[in-house]
């Protein structure tokens, strides 16, 4: 699972996925209800993170995500839960001179499927709980293209098969008569392929405004890589996601129902530390349906 | 939206000063004896092209005369400083002189080209590297001192006329040995065809650092 569709990912499941209709939601999805997403995500970088944190740049690359999120109560506790980026564009620039104005290295563009996660999210506290715990497992299907381009530097995955276990928790109540919501989680992402192991963490505060027509969500998402795989100059994949990420990234998410179940939103998430990752902020825009 | 996205430009800052430079210098020439000095001309982006009009020069003519072919001829015993010179595509006066001894044999300019690793970017790359020369072939060393990133999926290096370019550069390999000794051989090559080393992230698209010979 590529870095970058890992924020989008940490980002629509800690606030995309998560915004509840209404603040005594439940955790997970009741028993046949769904919730459908339909979003476009996008990243244009021109720096990125080094190894020391420090900011150097890079060929302007960019990275678009037309993808679908779903989510289905298979039971009152059991919930399934796909991310599918059906359609995933990655390319970079052309390079200029700028003594000459000749064409040094062309640029190229790379679309495909991405990579795509299925999960399983279980309710362990009781739904309707003051406090909700759920554990989630996620597999992250490499069906995404890695070594695109002349240079096989393009990807729309890592090519690697990987699994990851969650824990999470959350409260719902109300704060002058706002309701409000609160949600952690951690989780340890076992990869394969050459990638080293990570822990990931998650912090995520929202609220409801306008009788609820409007969900604002914003929080933290983190990645620790355990750095137990091989050195991205050994790792196979060319691609400029390479081993060893880390990154820390603040992000919001504003949804708003248009209908009782259908709403558009849009996202923002930057990373303000981080490892061998872009430093440009991605941005998100989608319509959803809640079947509440 | 993805659709539509297009490929835009990145502009590379690769202007440099142009450059005469000789392929075959000597530093001291056989009495009697004449020597034709090989010439190459560098744009402002370091790519080699057809050689303008120059001049050739001595300043003591009755030791070393040059004609206009760059065919030196040793006459007598002393020294002269030789040049030459000409007019680049941007108007500008290009050239390089160097001193040239009368002796008892012709001996050949250094067979060794040092330099030093230097990092541009945030990334580990250090180290002294030294271009010799060996009959059909040269060899690039890297003392004990030689260090570099592992961070970078994609890092190589190259041989180039631009510090800031490997447009026309010459590609030795990935970088496979990160610290300490090692060479490479390479028979493509002659010692002063380059005039820098750079490494380069492929994935990036980025200089990493390099020294200048």
């Amino acid at each position: 699972m590529s870095i970058i569709k890992s924020i989008a990912l940490a980002v629509l499941f800690l606030i995309g996925g998560y915004i509840k209709s209404r603040a005594d939601d439940t955790w997970p999805r009741p028993y046949h209800k769904s919730y459908l997403k339909i979003s476009q995500w996008w990243l244009v970088a021109d720096q990125h993170y080094t190894d020391r944190g420090l900011i150097d740049p890079n060929v302007t690359n960019g990275i678009f995500n037309t993808s679908l999120y779903a989510e289905y109560g298979l039971t009152n506790r059991l919930t399934g839960v796909i991310y599918f980026p059906f359609f995933s564009r990655n390319y970079f620039n052309n390079q200029i001179s700028q003594t000459t104005g000749d064409l040094l290295k062309k640029g190229e563009a790379l679309n495909s499927v991405g990579d795509t996660d299925i999960s399983i999210r279980y309710a362990i506290s009781r739904p309707g709980a003051g406090l909700a715990l759920s554990g989630t497992m996620l597999l992250g299907l490499p069906i995404g293209k890695t070594g695109g381009g002349a240079t096989g530097t393009l990807q729309t995955g890592d090519g690697e098969f990987n699994q990851m276990f969650e824990f999470g928790m959350g409260t719902a109540g109300t704060y002058k008569n706002v309701p409000v919501y609160l949600k952690a989680s951690i989780a340890l992402n076992n990869r394969t392929g050459g990638f080293s192991d990570e822990f990931r963490y998650g912090l995520e505060i929202g609220m409801g405004i306008f009788n609820e027509k409007m969900w604002i969500g914003g929080g933290l998402v983190g990645v620790e890589s355990f750095k137990n795989g091989k050195l991205p100059s050994q790792v196979q994949s060319t691609s400029i996601f390479a081993n060893n990420t880390e990154y820390t990234s603040y992000g919001f998410e504003i949804n708003y129902y248009v209908t009782k179940k259908v709403g558009l939103s849009f996202g923002y998430a930057s990373a303000f530390r981080g490892e061998i990752i872009f430093t440009a902020p991605s941005y998100s825009v989608g319509v959803f349906y809640d079947g509440k | 939206m993805s659709l539509s996205v297009c490929i835009g430009d990145d502009i590379l800052f690769d202007r440099i000063e142009a450059q005469l430079r000789l392929l075959n210098p000597i530093d001291t020439l056989a009495m009697g004896d004449s020597y034709q000095f090989e010439l190459a001309y560098f744009n402002m982006t370091g790519v080699e092209e057809n050689r303008q009009e120059v001049t050739w020069y001595s300043s003591a003519t009755e030791i070393i005369s040059i004609d206009r072919q760059g065919i030196a001829l040793a006459r007598m015993e002393g020294r002269s400083i030789l040049s030459v010179a000409g007019i680049s595509r941007g108007g500008t006066t290009v050239g390089t002189e160097w001193a040239l001894v009368v002796g008892t044999s012709t001996i050949l300019s250094g067979t060794t080209r040092k330099g030093k690793l230097t990092s541009t970017n945030s990334y580990l790359l250090t180290g002294d590297f030294q271009l010799s020369d060996s009959s059909d072939r040269v060899a690039l060393a890297f003392s004990d001192n030689y260090s570099a990133s592992t961070a970078l999926p994609g890092l190589y290096v190259y041989l180039s006329n631009n510090p800031n370019s490997i447009d026309s550069a010459f590609e030795i390999g990935k970088v496979e040995v990160f610290e300490g000794m090692h060479q490479y051989v390479i028979k493509e090559v002659k010692i002063n065809d380059y005039a820098h080393l750079i490494y380069y992230c492929k994935p990036f698209q980025v200089k990493v650092g390099g020294g200048p010979f």
